[in-house]
């Protein structure tokens, strides 16, 4: 009898101490005022929320609201082809799911955001992820899986209207090129002046090259040995690099400045996009998602050995918006920043993408949508965790352009003495020589501070050696997943182009018609390209202005989803349940709005990209005119991401009223039930 | 596993498959094969997120 009691109360208690747990991990953070909190609460509080929210809130979605059904036959098995549409184990798909959704963004976007301290991104990652991103990612998965792996596009035009089909396409491109221009900045101005990693970059090109060649001519289709040879060369690169960056020739031959390294950009997402996908896109592929998840493992595995103290504060003055990271207070502008690891409209692509093309059973979508998500806001919070490991004053030495610190160690250490933190005279020096670098002040956009951050966490397992190589490794692990996603990226916006040429002139639309591709290809290259090199020229070190535009379009397609999402659930006849999408789309309307109309109005010339204008305006910069311009084509593709938005919901919410005034039938195109040969529960 | 995690082919698979919906028919040789997958799965344009 009491046995049984206990088995019926245990389960409860368990829940009630993980609750417990996260709420005191929360309360040690946020009360925590100059007293130093370990990385070990970062983690409690993230990792127990992840667990009630999967634990009841995931499971509410999936009874309650989209009622996912095993008996249901999922397209992978009504359509199974053994080539994309084919049935999949569950945790075999989470990993590839989440090799194809996390990046870049979740790692840089905290390290922008911890200018505010590292409060407000654990906060918004954690609650973000918990009622938003991981809300959109499921029922996108959900949708699309019922509609036989259709794409965000598509639903959006079937399901709401052909205005919201167009306005989600027009977002889908436009945020590719923003997208693709700020994280080849980010790439930039981490190869900028650093033979060492810009000779292992380098060498990633022959090397996918050989991959690509081993794969199809000399043993086909043995991925795994091509990316085994692959990452046998890389580390011997990594290793290599070292001579290089001492050899005074050679070192000469890998520096490279601003603008030529965005020259090379431009040059190779071109011929990426052109060239068959064999020779460089796939093997590229290959080896950037063997090295994404081997060292996501690591780190966590490295965190979780090392727990290394904070150094930041859970607040900092800037969230006032004064920072000197890039301008704005603390809302909007955290919620921008921080981006993908607490939601990313992003992700809705590739939930309408591949993964739903693969699910073996209904049920399995709460893992794969929910569930990838969750891992993706924690790898989110290594980054908080990265960036609160460094000393403040390095942090800022690191993130803040030139044109506010100045030059030099001495002007940058009376700068940061202002506000309030401390360098040491020749600390960045010294930083610098433990890191193999000529100099690491300025080096803005969040991949050198990380790899930074990194080094330290993976060096502290093996007591602090060979910095240089763990700094370089991290630098090799971002760039070489962005310059996937800017392969990627431009031949996805090529095809977009061609689909939408195709309106105009039909040839245009011939996907393999050859002067067609290159023409396509050079112009969004062109678009990526001009927003990068204005970036790298721009004073202010271009991140300033380009990373909120980026958040801003990616919010943006998040609203998009949700639209659909809000839109398909109505018809469903689940309104009762429509506050699941409808409450985080409420808030990134919000979010999106206020930050696009403070990027375009505010009088403050930092924050307003008119402001900005008018201060040039009334200067004398060498360069006024073209400054003058680039504020405003900012400006302009600000207010259009904000109509879009406006198009889009406004579209949407008439058909919620059409449906639920009864003036319009409730119309879903779910593919039709068919019975799954899978025993359910299995 | 860590083929199906990375998105890698399976000519293996495919044979298995081949045998049991399309009998009969000459399977594509290992070379075929990939070149048929590798520009299914990207030549579309590669899913990567940022």
């Amino acid at each position: 009898m009491l046995a049984l009691k206990m088995r019926r109360v245990l389960p409860s208690l368990v829940w009630f101490a993980i609750a417990a747990l996260g709420a005191t991990a929360f309360a040690v953070l946020a009360l925590s005022r100059g007293e130093s909190v370990g990385a070990a609460w970062i983690l409690a509080a993230g990792v127990a929320s992840y667990v009630i929210a999967y634990r009841f809130y995931a499971r509410f979605l999936a009874i309650k609201v989209f009622a996912l059904d095993d008996r249901r036959a999922t397209p992978a098995e009504r359509l199974n082809n053994g080539r994309d549409f084919v049935p999949t184990n569950k945790w075999v798909l989470y990993g590839h799911h989440f090799a194809a959704i996390a990046g870049a963004g979740p790692l840089i976007g905290p390290m922008l955001a911890a200018q505010f301290g590292f409060l407000p991104g654990t906060l918004w990652l954690v609650a973000g992820v918990v009622v938003g991103g991981a809300v959109q990612d499921f029922t996108i998965l959900f949708l699309s899986m019922r509609r036989d792996g259709k794409s965000l596009g598509q639903m959006a035009k079937e399901e709401v209207n052909s205005v919201a089909g167009m306005a989600a396409m027009i977002a889908i491109l436009a945020i590719m090129v923003i997208l693709l221009a700020v994280l080849a900045l980010v790439v930039v101005n981490a190869l900028k002046a650093s033979p060492w990693g810009l000779f292992i970059i380098a060498c990633t090109i022959p090397i996918a090259l050989l991959m690509g060649w081993w794969m199809r001519t000399v043993r086909p289709g043995h991925v795994l040995e091509a990316s085994a040879i692959g990452i046998a060369l890389l580390l011997t690169a990594l290793v290599a690099g070292r001579w290089v960056s001492l050899d005074p020739t050679w070192s000469r031959w890998f520096t490279w400045s601003g603008t030529g390294l965005s020259w090379a950009m431009i040059v190779y997402g071109f011929f990426a996009s052109v060239l068959p996908v064999w020779l460089l896109l796939s093997p590229r592929d290959y080896l950037s998602t063997f090295l994404k998840i081997g060292t996501v493992l690591t780190l966590a595995v490295a965190i979780l050995l090392t727990l290394p103290p904070i150094r930041m504060p859970a607040l900092t003055q800037f969230t006032d918006g004064t920072g000197p990271v890039f301008a704005g207070k603390v809302f909007p502008f955290a919620f921008i920043t921080i981006a993908c690891g607490a939601i990313s409209g992003f992700h809705a692509l590739v939930a309408s993408g591949t993964t739903p093309k693969m699910v073996t059973r209904e049920s399995e979508t709460r893992l794969l949508g929910y569930g990838g998500m969750l891992m993706e806001s924690f790898v989110g919070l290594m980054a908080v965790i990265a960036a609160a490991t460094l000393e403040p004053g390095v942090y800022f030495a690191m993130n803040v352009p030139a044109g506010v610190l100045g030059a030099t160690g001495e002007s940058a250490s009376r700068v940061i003495a202002q506000w309030g933190f401390t360098l040491q005279p020749g600390q960045m020096e010294a930083l610098a020589r433990q890191m193999g670098e000529a100099t690491l002040l300025s080096r803005t956009g969040g991949a050198p501070s990380l790899a930074v951050g990194m080094a330290s966490i993976l060096g502290g397992v093996v007591k602090g050696s060979g910095l240089a190589l763990w700094y370089h490794f991290a630098i090799m692990f971002e760039a070489l997943f962005i310059l996937t996603t800017v392969d990627a990226g431009t031949r996805v916006g090529r095809f977009m182009l061609q689909e939408l040429g195709a309106h105009l002139w039909k040839p245009f639309g011939r996907t393999s018609w050859y002067p067609s591709i290159v023409v396509s290809s050079a112009l969004i290259v062109a678009g990526w390209g001009y927003f990068l090199y204005q970036g790298v020229v721009d004073p202010l070190g271009g991140i300033n202005s380009l990373w909120p535009l980026f958040g801003i379009a990616n919010q943006l397609l998040a609203a998009v989803a949700l639209c659909v999402g809000t839109t398909i659930l109505i018809k469903m006849g689940k309104q009762r349940y429509a506050w699941t999408t409808l409450v985080p789309l409420a808030w990134l309307a919000a979010v999106t709005l206020t930050a696009g109309w403070q990027k375009v109005f505010a009088a403050d010339p930092r924050l307003g990209f008119l402001a900005h204008a008018r201060s040039v305006a009334r200067g004398s910069a060498a360069n006024a005119a073209r400054l003058i311009f680039n504020d405003r084509l900012d400006a302009l593709l600000a207010l259009a991401f904000m109509a879009v938005v406006l198009v889009v919901v406004a579209a949407s919410a008439r058909e919620w009223w059409l449906v639920l005034s009864r003036r319009k039938a409730p119309v879903v195109n779910e593919a039709a039930f068919v019975e799954s040969a899978y025993a359910v529960g299995d | 596993m860590v083929r199906q995690i990375a998105g890698a082919p399976d000519y293996q698979r495919y044979l298995e498959h081949h045998a049991a919906c399309h009998p009969g028919l000459p399977p594509l040789s290992p070379r075929e094969h990939y070149a048929e997958f590798v520009t299914r799965r990207f030549g579309g344009g590669a899913t990567r997120c940022c």
